[in-house]
């Protein structure tokens, strides 16, 4: 066959891929939208783990995108969250030591379907898999502090969640914050302080010894005053 | 022209039927006993939905396991072994070889996922579930979508090692899965992941066009335009596939 | 593709059974790698129809190359090729044509039946027509009684059977056969041989190759001599056949009639003697035969007799012989 017909050939096969390309658009936007109710059928994880194969791992990422995509097609407005719990369900039994899939369900659960209690569910079942991530305790933490305000709660996941290894500083300026806001200025300043003796950050060494000398300020001037009347508008 | 490619065909087939690879639809049997017996009393009342579900994704899987071993050595194999010397030296062009050679092939896929299907009517029929002309439509459009696989297992055997093909030939089949939301993943983000991400969306053949499982499995209505056009799509990528082999043929040296 | 190739072509006898013409091919070296030394240069001959044409050199002189080119299996970079006038690379082309490989290897799975079968329909040979050619070819090179047995299963010899009758198949006008004698054996080989002029007697045309020059010069009406791709000589057998030289040892004859004989006998030299042994040297085949008559009748013990050499050898070793006189120059 010549280089002439074999050219011409390349070309007709890129010309369909062009056509194709077009006709497998039309075809997307033809297709239904997902089947919401195949999640219903979204076998236990613990079988999934069976079916698996002894690749539980990547099961999980693929049933971890599935959930994604079906948070996706909420937020959409194509459906409602209904199987949503299942999903990450599914992905943490099939890997128990998904971080992300916790902390994504929960702030779903909070921000989507405000149920604090059941994100922070959420949240404590991760930290049977993983007790020592920091990340899951500050989650907790947070959502005492942003969503249902107890602050004395927060403070204590917080300072758990200094605790753990690999911990971001900002746990304890968290954690510091948030006893502040719950009026126990001592142990705000004990947080504080702590902070400002060990932090490496120049600028957080800077602010918890700004929060440190106002807070002994407060506790000295005032003995009784309004544990509230931290900065306004200052936020950790 | 036609005799020959028949004739390259049916000694494809032949050459399959005598590599056992109908063993296949054994194993297929065994997949659908286990769902029956073992799976669906662990479902309560679902039992129906288990036996298609698993039958129709286990005739899938098994399928592309032909297309792995058997579609990405198709030709390579015959050139590694020069087998395909003696073939080519007698009157055939290279284009009746390799066409006669992927109709084999197709034959050989017919007929094990025919056989499957016999045995998936079988097995939904023993289920309270009800039987539908769509489970048809389901075993046929897993059929094409193996064709297509296969097309594009043999491209890539031209072009890469065996063991290589094979790896392309599944990433093909997960890529063209997950093209839709690669191409919402596309939408999100950033960088040359996008590019690439939307380069594959228009380049690579949608799979999902052939995946009418879910909507068998639940009763809903499959059209037989929506068929139609899956048919085209299929036909179409299947020639796209095997003319660029042609084209990479003609350049091998042999 | 170069016009005097065309013309070449064009000027060929019609009678010309293949024409190879102005052919070069060299491989590259990797998928998209530079082209290395060529395989075949500037190669062009004529095969008549009816007689049988050797391609003769060592490995790796461009025999195999040759004979892809010819049957499309490689691209040459250059030249032209026609079998019976039509161009070589379409594939009618290919229909007057059989082609054993150097080492045939085919579908395990098959019976040699089975695989003739297969090849007659490719030839587009119906089914009456191919039972029957299947049958006689198979019982052309004694595979009649295998003819049901799994490639598999068969040995290496009763394998290169099976591909001079799938050479056969078709009744092809021109055979090509790749070293059609390699790793035969003594009965093998000289059923090849048979067979070779059996063809010719048949009126078919044979192109063969071959690194072995009594192979070539038992049965070849012409020889191409190819040294690393090139046509280093193209002789005709017929006119000009290549004279083997022997070496003949008998014991010393004690009559010295016999012993003087022999010594002004022309067609022989006497190279050596000793109380014991003459060795004496003759050229072709004939004075050979006169020879050792003669030492027969004159109940001369005969101890050994050795192929020398014959020119044609020469033409086919000449680069070896070249390279050792290079290598005998003093480095200096």
């Amino acid at each position: 066959m010549g280089r002439g017909a074999l050219v011409s050939l390349a070309a007709i096969a890129l010309a369909l891929v062009a056509g194709l390309s077009a006709l497998g658009a039309d075809l997307r936007a033809a297709a239904r939208p997902d089947h919401a109710d195949e999640r219903l059928y979204l076998p236990d994880g613990r079988f999934l783990r069976l079916a698996s194969l002894g690749f539980p791992a990547p099961a999980a990422d693929y049933t971890w995108l599935q959930a994604v995509q079906y948070y996706g097609g909420y937020r959409r407005g194509e459906h409602d969250l209904r199987y949503f719990d299942g999903l990450v369900e599914a992905v943490t039994t099939l890997d128990p030591e998904f971080e992300d899939a916790y902390v994504f369900s929960a702030l779903v659960h909070c921000l989507d379907a405000n149920d604090q209690r059941g994100a922070v569910d959420v949240l404590k079942r991760g930290l049977v898999a993983l007790p020592d991530s920091w990340r899951l305790h500050f989650e907790i933490g947070f959502i005492h502090y942003v969503f249902t305000g107890e602050f004395g709660v927060a403070s204590r996941w917080f300072a758990l969640a200094a605790e753990q290894p690999g911990a971001s500083d900002f746990c304890r300026r968290f954690a510091a914050w948030s006893a502040g806001r719950d009026g126990d200025l001592l142990g705000s300043l004990y947080l504080w302080e702590n902070l400002r003796r060990t932090t490496e950050n120049p600028d957080m060494r800077d602010l918890a010894g700004r929060m440190v000398d106002s807070l002994r300020a407060r506790l000295s001037d005032e003995p009784g005053s309004d544990p509230t009347s931290t900065p306004k508008g200052a936020n950790p | 022209m036609l005799s020959r490619t028949l004739a390259v065909a049916l000694g494809t087939f032949r050459e399959s039927v005598r590599d056992r690879l109908f063993y296949l639809v054994g194993a297929f049997g065994v997949v659908l006993v286990g769902a029956t017996t073992v799976l669906s009393p662990l479902t309560v009342g679902a039992q129906g939905k288990i036996v298609a579900d698993v039958g129709l994704a286990g005739m899938a899987l098994l399928g592309l396991l032909v297309v792995l071993l058997v579609g990405a050595s198709l030709v390579r194999k015959e050139m590694e072994q020069r087998t395909i010397t003696t073939v080519l030296t007698k009157p055939v062009g290279r284009g009746e070889y390799l066409l006669g050679k992927y109709l084999g092939l197709s034959l050989t896929l017919a007929c094990i996922i025919g056989l499957m299907g016999v045995l998936y009517v079988v097995a939904v029929w023993l289920t309270p579930a009800e039987l539908a002309w769509s489970h048809l439509v389901a075993v046929y459009l897993t059929w094409l979508e193996l064709l297509v696989l296969t097309a594009g297992a043999v491209f890539f055997s031209f072009v890469a090692g065996n063991a290589l093909a094979a790896g392309l030939a599944a990433a093909l089949f997960v890529i063209g899965h997950l093209l839709r939301s690669l191409h919402d993943f596309a939408a999100m983000s950033t960088g040359p992941g996008r590019a690439l991400a939307a380069l594959a969306y228009r380049v690579l053949p949608d799979l999902e066009v052939f995946n009418v499982r879910a909507a068998v499995v639940h009763g809903d209505p499959v059209t037989a335009g929506q068929v139609a056009l899956a048919t085209l799509y299929g036909v179409g990528w299947i020639a796209v596939f095997l003319l660029l082999s042609r084209v990479v043929f003609a350049r091998k040296e042999l | 593709m170069a016009t005097p190739a065309r013309e070449l072509t064009r000027n060929t006898p019609p009678t010309a059974a293949l024409a190879v013409a102005g052919l070069r091919k060299s491989y590259r070296r990797g998928f998209l790698g530079r082209r290395g030394e060529p395989a075949v240069a500037d190669l062009s001959f004529t095969v008549a129809a009816g007689e049988i044409f050797a391609l003769l050199g060592h490995n790796g002189a461009g025999k195999t190359t040759t004979i892809k080119a010819i049957l499309d299996l490689v691209r040459p970079e250059r030249g032209s090729i026609t079998i019976g006038g039509r161009d070589a690379r379409r594939p009618e082309a290919r229909l007057q044509v059989g082609y054993l490989p150097e080492h045939p290897s085919f579908h395990e799975n098959l019976t040699a039946a089975e695989l003739l079968d297969f090849f007659g329909k490719l030839l587009g040979l119906d089914r009456t027509v191919r039972r029957r050619q299947v049958a006689e070819c198979l019982e052309r090179v004694g595979m009649a009684e295998h003819a049901a047995r799994r490639l598999g299963r068969c040995s290496k010899g009763m394998r290169q059977r099976v591909g001079l009758a799938q050479a056969l198949l078709g009744d092809p006008r021109l055979l090509i056969l790749d070293e059609p004698q390699s790793g035969l054996d003594p009965v093998g080989r000289r059923l090849v041989r048979d067979l070779l002029l059996d063809l010719k007697r048949e009126g078919r045309t044979v192109v063969f190759s071959s690194h072995i020059v009594p192979d070539v010069a038992a049965v070849a009406d012409r020889v191409a001599t190819l040294r690393q791709g090139r046509l280093v000589d193209l002789r005709d057998l017929r006119e000009r056949p290549a004279a083997t030289a022997y070496r003949v040892v008998v014991a010393a004859p004690a009559d010295p009639d016999v012993a003087g004989e022999l010594r002004r006998d022309p067609s022989c030299t006497l190279r050596h003697h000793d109380p014991h042994r003459w060795t004496l040297e003759t050229v072709g085949a004939g004075p050979l035969a006169a020879l050792l008559a003669r030492c027969d009748q004159a109940g001369l013990a005969v101890h050994d007799v050795v192929t020398l050499a014959s020119d044609l050898e020469d033409t086919v070793l000449a680069d070896l012989v070249g390279d050792a006189q290079v290598r005998e120059v003093p480095a200096c």
